[in-house]
């Protein structure tokens, strides 16, 4: 009798233990800031591979005047990258994406892990030639975006995003084409660029990175501010 | 036989005893405290920064010495993170995101969903590091079935917290467009609204969870009328909590959506490069209808077979 009873018993605590069901009540939240001491169990897991690539990262390889900024329509850092490409190919123009461009760079000394961070990505630089409704289409893109990095041409849109003038360095009318550098992710269909869609792709042989790398380490002072490149104007005007 | 006798004495509960057992046990209301720790595009993230804005913020050692500071004080506790956990610095591009798998591991995550940039280095690149995280990936929507990593990810896990479920699945954005074909490969990407509707539905009501969230990659919210957080909760339901990332957002407080069902749903997102972590605590208390239904047929039952 009892022991039938004990059983019983159990039954009854494992159905109440596992099943019963609750109601959410209320919630707090907030967001904590990690500010706080490290844990030394994590750090002695970091520490063999920060110690084999801390000297090559922490190498300087230049000094910028001014803080390197994304931003739209034009931005330092987007002028920066995209200026120095056009030393690595012959190239009408150069087109990235902000999105791409992964971090920012303060005033003082550039070191090579920061290009890193600003270019983590093994993006290779290609070159693609679009004919005049192509370029129609970049024109529009960089426009309709607010505007995104590009070098080589000048460019007056509206604040709504439409394209009033701009440069053209090559003759259409004589069936040339517009030579663009860009990334390899751009060119195959990333960030939604249509126009490079179908266009047969030329390696230039380097990495976005490691152009961006070997720029720097040849160029004693990044000396880089905003131009006329982009002009914002009201329809009105 | 003696033993269990004993045990019976000792309870102080006989024939007329087990009629007050679940009161006993389970009543008063008895309040249930859920803490909810999340991360989001931690990227590649190991140190603390070093200049600029957030200069002193984040760090992984950082983030492991706070969360096992938390554990401390909260007796359940889940850690989560929403993705694009690879890329963004030397760490990964040399390491491939071993390092990173090791300290979230540390830190004992409990799972974590795909972002796109955890698609960096290809399939076989996140494949590689997978025996280096000891928590599960959780995505519903991204079908591998004719890739390398088929059979390797769960679409959700159930997580038993005291008396608590909780049900967790994984929802990732659209790759094409995102990420270069080349390195999802025959990853096909599946609505993420019908897919969820599924697994949220099979989570609350079938496997009758008290809590279900989300782990979003899709992003918070946007200009365009690309699916979001804010759009997707709104045409969801059985989800409580949607952890998103992908946008880096930094929300102060949780955002709230109606469902299709005009229940409330959280969402949250931290920002990124683990400079945050989010920190939400849920009170349960168990549901009195239920306890009753419980209550009453045990006792019928064990009376009518003691008597």
């Amino acid at each position: 009798m009892k022991f039938k009873l004990y059983y019983i018993y159990i039954g009854a605590l494992l159905l109440l233990a596992c099943s019963p069901s609750y109601n959410l009540q209320s919630h707090e939240d907030k967001v904590v800031a990690i500010q706080s001491s490290a844990d030394s169990t994590s750090l002695a897991i970091i520490a063999p591979y920060q110690k084999a690539i801390e000297k090559e990262m922490s190498e300087v390889l230049t000094y910028t005047k001014y803080d390197l900024e994304k931003g739209r329509p034009q931005s330092t850092l987007g002028n920066f990258v995209t200026d120095l490409c056009l030393n690595y190919a012959d190239a009408d123009i150069c087109v990235m994406n902000n999105g791409g461009l992964r971090t920012t760079i303060n005033v003082g000394n550039i070191t090579r892990g920061k290009l890193y961070e600003l270019m983590p990505f093994e993006n290779e630089l290609v070159l693609l030639e679009l004919d005049e409704s192509d370029y129609a289409g970049l024109l529009n893109y960089i426009c309709k975006r607010g505007g995104e990095p590009f070098s080589g041409i000048n460019i007056t849109m509206t604040k709504e995003g439409d394209v009033i003038k701009h440069s053209t360095p090559v003759d259409f009318k004589k069936g040339e084409k517009i030579k663009v550098l860009t990334s390899d992710y751009l060119a195959n269909g990333g960030d939604k660029m249509s126009f490079f869609q179908g266009k047969e792709q030329i390696k230039v042989g380097i990495k976005l990175r490691d152009a961006i790398i070997d720029y720097c380490s040849k160029t004693d002072t990044i000396d880089i501010q905003l131009d006329n490149r982009i002009k914002v104007i009201s329809n009105e005007q | 036989m003696s033993n269990r006798r004993y045990f019976i004495k000792q309870s102080g509960l006989g024939a007329i005893g087990l009629s007050l057992l679940p009161q006993l046990s389970f009543g008063n209301n008895k309040d249930i405290k859920l803490t909810i720790l999340h991360t989001n595009d931690m990227h590649s993230h190991i140190h603390p920064f070093t200049s600029g804005r957030n200069k002193g913020l984040g760090g992984m050692a950082e983030r492991a010495a706070l969360i096992k500071q938390i554990r401390k004080q909260e007796e359940y506790v889940l850690l989560l993170d929403a993705g694009d956990i690879f890329q963004g610095t030397p760490y990964f591009n040399f390491y491939g995101g071993e390092l990173e798998f090791k300290l979230m591991s540390e830190m004992k995550y409990d799972a974590a969903t795909l972002g796109n940039h955890d698609f960096d280095n290809g399939l076989d690149g996140l494949q590689k590091q997978l025996p280096h995280a000891n928590f599960p990936f959780l995505i519903a929507n991204y079908d591998f079935s004719n890739t390398i990593l088929k059979d390797t990810f769960k679409p959700y896990k159930i997580f038993r917290k005291g008396d608590l479920k909780i049900g967790v699945f994984g929802i990732g954005i659209e790759l094409e467009g995102l990420v270069p074909k080349k390195l999802y490969q025959n990853t096909v990407y599946q609505d993420p609204i019908s897919t969820a509707n599924h697994y949220a539905t099979l989570l609350k009501q079938k496997e009758k969870c008290d809590l279900v969230i989300c782990l979003s990659h899709l992003g918070f919210k946007y200009k365009n009328n690309k699916l979001s957080d804010m759009t997707f909760s709104s045409q969801t339901r059985d989800i409580d909590l949607i952890i998103g990332g992908h946008t880096h957002t930094f929300l102060k407080k949780p955002a709230k959506q109606l469902n299709l069902d005009g229940k409330e749903v959280l969402i949250n997102q931290v920002g990124w490069a683990g400079i945050n972590i989010g920190k939400i605590d849920f009170y349960f208390n168990q549901n009195d209808s239920d306890k009753k239904v419980f209550g009453r047929s045990i006792f019928v039952k064990s009376s009518s077979k003691m008597v």
